[in-house]
């Protein structure tokens, strides 16, 4: 990977804005080896040409579902990470994630109570200087992403294409442009999943930066995951041969990266365990009711610091609606002439302003100095959902 | 959430097991594309596991808050059963009457079994379909907002364009009445036969029903057989109304059912086999002034007097029992049962 990093930030040299910048692209990025035509099957050996990158993924914490099983399959360690290499033609990009899984679990023929294994990447709708990341939980009101999805099948895989923004909005686009496979390695006890797709398709272009951020999620049927239940990634960065390393978006996105950036993680615990407790859950300081806002017991493993940062300090530009906002209703409230109780307001994670605008229930914490912002994130940085487990 | 809410009354005094509704469902929508191991209607003997087996433990519905509890989502092999067919073919050449698979479940496996010690031992038959809840545990779980309730009568359906196949509904609806079609990799439920509904017919499940328990219409319509049971007499009531979904489907609680033998084996007058605290955990405290108000019209009707309630419950004509084309009144207020 180092190689293949030099020689693209050798001929963008200007990009090199510090140590943030080296170490953001040292870890965040995976660079796209040039091809003539990307392979679309996963064991295609130009895929070993390609440099790879190694990526956490962790179990998703921040929204709490509702299924007995899954939630007992919550606390087992997961797959760990993925593993990404992608290759640039002149019109495609395709990456390739491997990940090792003990078995293989294709999409039910019959059982009610089975699951597949699965594997999706995401892609904003909009990136590259001068736009923040997306909420990486498929999107936020403002911005929207671009999701493929495989589930295994007894024969081939189940492929679809996705816009979403947020939770509950993934909507299936009917023309599938991408081309997806995996395929279970009984030997190595491994997945390679592979996802082609041309650069330029109507209404998203990939070649909008250089970094074309890209999240993944694994899906392990054994663990009863699917949907909500899945291992996930933060926002990661295929750097692709052209254009020229995007400086300014480096720069932005590498906030958090040097030394100094963030603070003290003890003196963010203090504030995180005194003031976010009120409505985020922590690990081992789950006083706020599940649902009223999400949990943070991963939210260093999926969330960049730049993003934290906007998330503490201007809420209202990051919308997210509730997971699910019918999960609970108001008893305290008198039911309609039929007899339903109308949702509890409590667990609406935005509200509409008379006029129309949406805007979070979170405040926006602009009382905290620069510095307590970055002993915050510090700290929530550290939570990588390996940590104390949620009590039940 | 609905304009107008469609319910049934079940009368389970009446209700003999003879799984013709159950057959009307399955014929009509249930036998086919990866249904065939869905029972969208079923009858099943209480008490007992029922269908899916011990639904009643497998979780889902509300506290007393009004938050969506987890669930189990049932397996096809242990808790619903996997269809079966006989050698019927070979019978005629001598083999012995066989199923073609080793059953270990299914959904009538416990069918008058029931409880207590012969000779007082007791049962009866309860037919469940969709209760199309007011306040739905499978709407309420759906992370993808597919599952909806019609606003002209308050039917619950899913919406197959954005089911994902998930299953979290499966795990919230505490009566286990949503299923997982793994042919289309969906949910699917009972639709209160709604394209029957639009007709002005009452679902197949009633218009079939040999023992003419079932009784179809909207809760606001004070002069409907529906509203006059569950708003007027407050004789029909939902099922666990402690799983906190306000299910739209209301029951006649069992109130004739036969007498307690003494040692000598001569029945014991002014008792009864099934015993209060049993039907008082299926349909909660109200069950009490239930049985009082239907004894008192029983009594009533036996000293030669009129009763409506009784009358009513004699289930005389179709078109009394389900009134569809009806227009919502003004003012009508669900009563809330103590």
């Amino acid at each position: 990977m180092r190689a293949a990093l030099l020689l693209v930030l050798v001929g963008a040299g200007s990009a090199r804005a510090g140590p943030a910048s080296d170490a953001f692209l040292e870890s965040e990025t995976v660079t796209a080896s040039p091809a003539q035509s990307v392979p679309t099957t996963p064991g295609d050996p130009l895929w070993m040409k390609a440099p790879v990158a190694s990526f956490r993924v962790s179990a998703q914490r921040s929204v709490r579902l509702n299924d007995k099983r899954a939630n007992e399959l919550l606390g087992q360690p997961g797959f760990g990470e993925v593993r990404v290499r992608a290759l640039a033609s002149a019109t495609e990009l395709g990456v390739l994630l491997t990940w090792n899984d003990a078995s293989r679990n294709v999409l039910p023929a019959d059982d009610t109570n089975a699951y597949p294994d699965a594997a999706a990447i995401e892609i904003p709708s909009v990136f590259g200087a001068g736009h923040r990341l997306p909420y990486v939980g498929m999107g936020d009101v403002e911005l929207p992403v671009r999701l493929y999805l495989q589930r295994k099948a007894p024969k081939g895989t189940q492929a679809n294409e996705y816009v979403a923004a947020g939770f509950g909005s993934l909507t299936r686009v009917p023309r599938i442009q991408a081309t997806m496979a995996m395929e279970y390695d009984e030997q190595l006890k491994l997945w390679r999943a592979v996802f082609v797709r041309p650069l330029q398709v109507e209404g998203h272009a990939l070649t909008q930066s250089s970094l074309v951020p890209m999240a993944f999620a694994v899906w392990d049927g054994a663990r009863s995951e699917r949907g909500g239940y899945k291992q996930l990634s933060a926002w990661r960065f295929v750097l692709l041969p052209r254009p020229a390393l995007d400086a300014a978006y480096v720069k932005y996105l590498s906030w958090g990266y040097a030394p100094g950036d963030l603070g003290d993680p003890a003196k963010g615990r203090a504030i995180a365990e005194t003031v976010c407790i009120a409505c985020h859950r922590l690990p081992g300081k789950t006083v706020a009711s599940p649902g009223i806002a999400p949990d943070l017991f991963d939210i260093g493993a999926i969330a960049s610091p730049i993003y934290l940062r906007e998330s503490i300090t201007n809420p209202n530009g990051v919308i997210i609606h509730a997971v699910n906002p019918n999960a609970h209703y108001s008893k305290a409230s008198p039911p309609d002439k039929n007899g339903a109780y109308p949702n509890a307001d409590a667990y609406q994670w935005s509200t509409t302003l008379p006029g129309g605008k949406i805007v979070s229930k979170m405040p926006p914490f602009t009382m905290f100095t620069p510095e307590q912002v970055g002993d915050l994130i510090a700290y929530l940085k550290t939570l990588d959902g390996t940590k104390e487990p949620e009590p039940r | 959430m609905s304009s107008r809410q469609l319910a049934m009354v079940m009368d389970l005094n009446k209700c003999i097991g003879c799984q013709t509704c159950t057959v009307a469902c399955k014929t009509q929508w249930t036998n086919r594309n990866g249904r065939e191991y869905m029972y969208w209607n079923n009858v099943e003997t209480k008490p007992g596991d029922g269908y899916p087996k011990k639904w009643e433990a497998l979780g889902g519905g509300f506290d007393a808050t009004g938050a969506l509890q987890d669930g189990v989502v049932p397996s096809k092999y242990s808790e619903y059963g996997v269809p079966w067919d006989y050698n019927q073919d070979q019978i005629l050449q001598g083999a012995e009457l066989q199923p073609g698979t080793d059953p270990t479940v299914g959904p009538n496996w416990d069918e008058d079994v029931g409880a207590g010690d012969f000779p007082n031992s007791y049962f009866f038959y309860l037919p469940r379909i969709c209760n199309h809840c007011s306040n739905p545990g499978c709407l309420a779980a759906c992370p993808r907002s597919a599952i909806f309730k019609r606003d002209q009568d308050g039917i619950v359906l899913v919406d197959l364009n954005r089911c994902e196949g998930y299953k979290l509904c499966i795990a919230g609806c505490p009566y286990k009445k949503i299923y997982f079609n793994p042919k289309l990799s969906k949910s699917e439920k009972c639709i209160f036969c709604f394209p029957r509904i639009e007709k002005g017919l009452p679902p197949a499940c009633a218009q079939q029903c040999v023992g003419r328990i079932r009784f179809v219409g909207y809760l606001d319509d004070a002069e409907g057989q529906v509203a006059k049971l569950v708003n007027q007499y407050k004789v029909a009531l939902p099922l666990h109304p402690e799983y906190g979904t306000q299910p739209n489907v209301y029951y006649v609680p069992p109130m004739t059912g036969p007498r307690k033998f003494d040692k000598h084996g001569k029945p014991i007058e002014g008792s009864d086999r099934i015993p209060l605290g049993y039907l008082e955990s299926l349909f909660g405290k109200a069950v009490h002034d239930s049985l009082k108000t239907l004894h008192a019209e029983l009594d009533k009707r036996k000293a030669g007097k009129p009763s409506e309630l009784m009358e009513l419950l004699i289930a005389y004509k179709h078109s009394d029992m389900f009134r569809l084309g009806t227009k919502a009144p003004e003012g009508f207020k669900l009563p809330v049962l103590k």
